[in-house]
């Protein structure tokens, strides 16, 4: 997951990374609106949190800019003012929710993690897939209810995976979105990483649940089960 | 306190400017006719006076050519007189001729041979001015003048000519002029107290308009006053269109202010949550830190409320609700609530349209927080005309708020959850903007959802 935080306040803004890059996401920051719109506009962001009151462009303009690019990420606008005049403006031009400064940071996460799975079509918190359970809060992975221990990039391959259950997904895509913009890449180190994954996942190789598209990329396969 | 010390003792203090001005013009008028009247009348008089005294000098000079000595050398007048009134009885006309010891010799017909006491003796050829009384009650004014008149070639005889009339000719035509006078003069005076009246609307007519816009400036409907005045209006206008704009930068700047430290405020704060992070802040501290977000929150809406201006276009409120529906849907898109709205087209919210979301969202927003599945939008007009309102119902089907609690749910800071996320004022502050910025009612009561029903009613006016 890539997710774009757009916050001018330094300290909060410092918290929001770290919060989110505990939890294995991989951030990139924009402390301006400027910013912000080019990031948005030019990287493979698959969420932004974006603060409205911003120093340059106010926060709407930026999400309209996004969305008249055809960006469809899901955007989570923070704003210090609780009006309900600008919840609704803000939702209206394209947010997908809000929170209202001061927040707790689990309050951010919570609603994150929401809104990721939504963009994904998932309606719960736990992805099911096949045989394998996903716990997006939890972050704990079970195959047939047996828990499997995943090292943190290994459970946001997954992560990824699983919310675009049934796509095609590139290295390159997958590259994009596991690192962030300053990280080095390696598509070796992907396609080792993949191979683990599989081998904890089904060591057996019978449910296949990662498929290889050859030059197009990967698919996670298995049947989503609502739950 | 002082205003009305003065007033009561000085009720001229407490006049209006109309009742000042009126009774000034009033006043003015009254003395100016009436002295008007004073003069115009014994000018008449005058000339009245001087008419009189002239006919009967003409008559005693006529009577002198008239008068022949006999040989004993008494008097004869040669009848008939040219003027006929001398020939009617009681025509008020009056001649004669007597010596100087006051023995008549000649009087006209008119006289009935009633012959007043006239006065005898006096320089002679000097005329004698008198006013008698006659034995019929009526007074007369007479003109006497003794001569010397010649007969024979050296005797003479003392005559005196006497011509009178009575004084009822000059009091009549007097009196008519003053009856004339005082019509011209009355319709004169009531033509300029209309005049006066119709004047005064017209000066009063600034200062009316100038309170009209005061009051509009008052209930909101404007912010300045117009500046189409008459000069002498014109400082006084600018003046309190200063006062005006001093006060509403002030208010801008209060608000501003307001909203900017509760804005500045809060970031600190985010910070200072987060970063209580894992092991959570000392309970005591968090409670103050809940205190403060509730502080700034209620001060915030309160800086952002608007209230009514009548000017303003009214809002429709079935667009409106279905805005807050929709951001509602998306806040709540997990929990899959269905969000009814039942508003019959066309109906209006007359107010500030961010308040009526502000209204709408703080409670469609505690319903959905506590409905099961399900909350619902309506709304109808009840009364007409001038008490005609509007009524908002929002209604959930959640647990509902026990009626003992209700009370308590509307004032600031009484939420009945600690766990509930929200900011525990949404209520309070609804209540405040309905009841206090709106002049409007809320009530909580029972749903026919089953939960909580609570209505908002406001003026339509």
């Amino acid at each position: 997951m890539r997710i774009l935080v757009v916050e001018d306040e330094a300290a909060l803004q410092q918290q929001l990374v770290h919060a989110l890059e505990q939890v294995g996401w991989a951030v990139d920051r924009a402390s301006t609106g400027r910013d912000g719109l080019y990031m948005g506009n030019e990287y493979p962001v698959d969420l932004a949190i974006l603060d409205l009151g911003l120093p340059d462009i106010d926060g709407l303009e930026v999400m309209r800019g996004w969305r008249a690019e055809g960006r469809r990420f899901p955007v989570l606008i923070l704003t210090a003012r609780g009006r309900w005049n600008e919840k609704v403006t803000g939702l209206e031009a394209g947010a997908d929710d809000y929170l209202v400064k001061p927040f707790h940071i689990e309050e951010v996460l919570a609603r994150v993690r929401a809104l990721l799975r939504r963009a994904g079509g998932w309606a719960s918190a736990a992805l099911q897939a096949g045989n394998i359970r996903l716990d997006t809060v939890s972050q704990q992975v079970t195959v047939d209810a047996t828990h499997v221990p995943l090292t943190a990039f290994e459970y946001r391959l997954l992560e990824y995976l699983m919310l675009h259950a049934g796509e095609v997904i590139s290295k390159t895509t997958l590259t994009d979105h596991l690192y962030a913009e300053d990280n080095d890449r390696d598509s070796n180190v992907l396609e080792v990483l993949i191979g683990r994954l599989r081998r904890k996942l089904d060591p057996d190789g019978v449910y296949q649940p990662i498929e290889t598209l050859r030059g197009r990329g990967y698919r996670f396969g298995l049947e989503r089960r609502a739950g | 306190m002082d205003a009305l010390d003065n007033s009561s003792k000085h009720p001229l203090r407490s006049w209006s400017l109309r009742k000042r001005a009126l009774a000034v013009g009033f006043v003015t008028v009254a003395v100016f006719m009436v002295l008007t009247g004073m003069a115009l009348e014994r000018a008449f008089r005058e000339t009245v006076l001087a008419a009189s005294q002239e006919r009967l000098q003409a008559r005693i000079f006529m009577l002198m050519g008239r008068t022949e000595l006999d040989d004993a050398g008494r008097p004869f007048v040669i009848e008939p007189m040219p003027e006929p009134q001398l020939e009617i009885p009681e025509s008020g006309a009056f001649a004669a001729v007597s010596n100087f010891a006051g023995t008549v010799y000649w009087s006209s017909a008119s006289a009935l041979g009633t012959v007043p006491d006239l006065p005898g003796d006096g320089e002679l050829g000097e005329i004698i001015s008198s006013t008698i009384s006659l034995a019929n009650g009526q007074r007369m004014r007479t003109l006497s003048l003794p001569v010397y008149w010649e007969h024979g070639t050296d005797e003479v005889a003392g005559l005196v000519f006497h011509s009178g009339e009575s004084t009822r000719f000059v009091d009549d035509e007097l009196a008519r002029f003053r009856d004339r006078l005082q019509l011209w003069l009355g319709g004169a005076a009531l033509c300029l107290l209309i005049l006066q009246m119709l004047m005064l609307v017209w000066l009063m007519q600034p200062l009316r308009k100038v309170s009209q816009e005061l009051g509009l400036i008052e209930s909101g409907a404007r912010s300045r006053l117009d500046t189409h005045y008459p000069a002498e209006l014109l400082p006084l206008i600018s003046n309190l269109n200063g006062l005006l704009a001093v006060n509403r930068q002030r208010l801008e700047r209060y608000r501003h202010g307001l909203a900017d430290l509760a804005h500045s405020l809060k970031t600190p704060l985010a910070v200072i949550r987060a970063n209580s992070g894992d092991q959570g802040l000392n309970p005591a501290l968090q409670e103050q830190l809940e205190r403060i977000e509730a502080t700034i929150e209620y001060q915030l809406q309160r800086a952002g409320t608007f209230g009514r201006s009548p000017l303003a276009a009214p809002v429709d409120l079935p667009a409106t609700v279905n805005r807050v529906i929709e951001t509602l849907h998306k806040v709540y898109h997990a929990r899959a609530i269905t969000l009814r709205a039942d508003i019959p087209a066309g109906t209006q919210f007359v107010g500030d349209a961010a308040d009526l979301i502000e209204i709408l969202g703080n409670l469609g927003d505690n319903a959905c927080k506590w409905c099961k599945a399900c909350v619902q939008f309506s709304a109808s007009i009840i009364g007409d005309g001038e008490s005609a309102r509007l009524m908002l119902n929002i209604d959930d089907d959640g647990p509902g708020i026990p009626a003992e609690l209700r009370a308590r749910v509307l004032q600031r800071g009484g939420r009945l959850d600690a766990q509930t996320p929200g900011q525990g004022l949404g209520l309070a502050m609804v209540r405040e903007m309905v009841v206090e910025v709106y002049q409007g009612e809320i009530e909580l009561t029972t749903s026919p959802l089953g939960g909580a029903r609570i209505s908002c009613i406001f003026p339509c006016t």
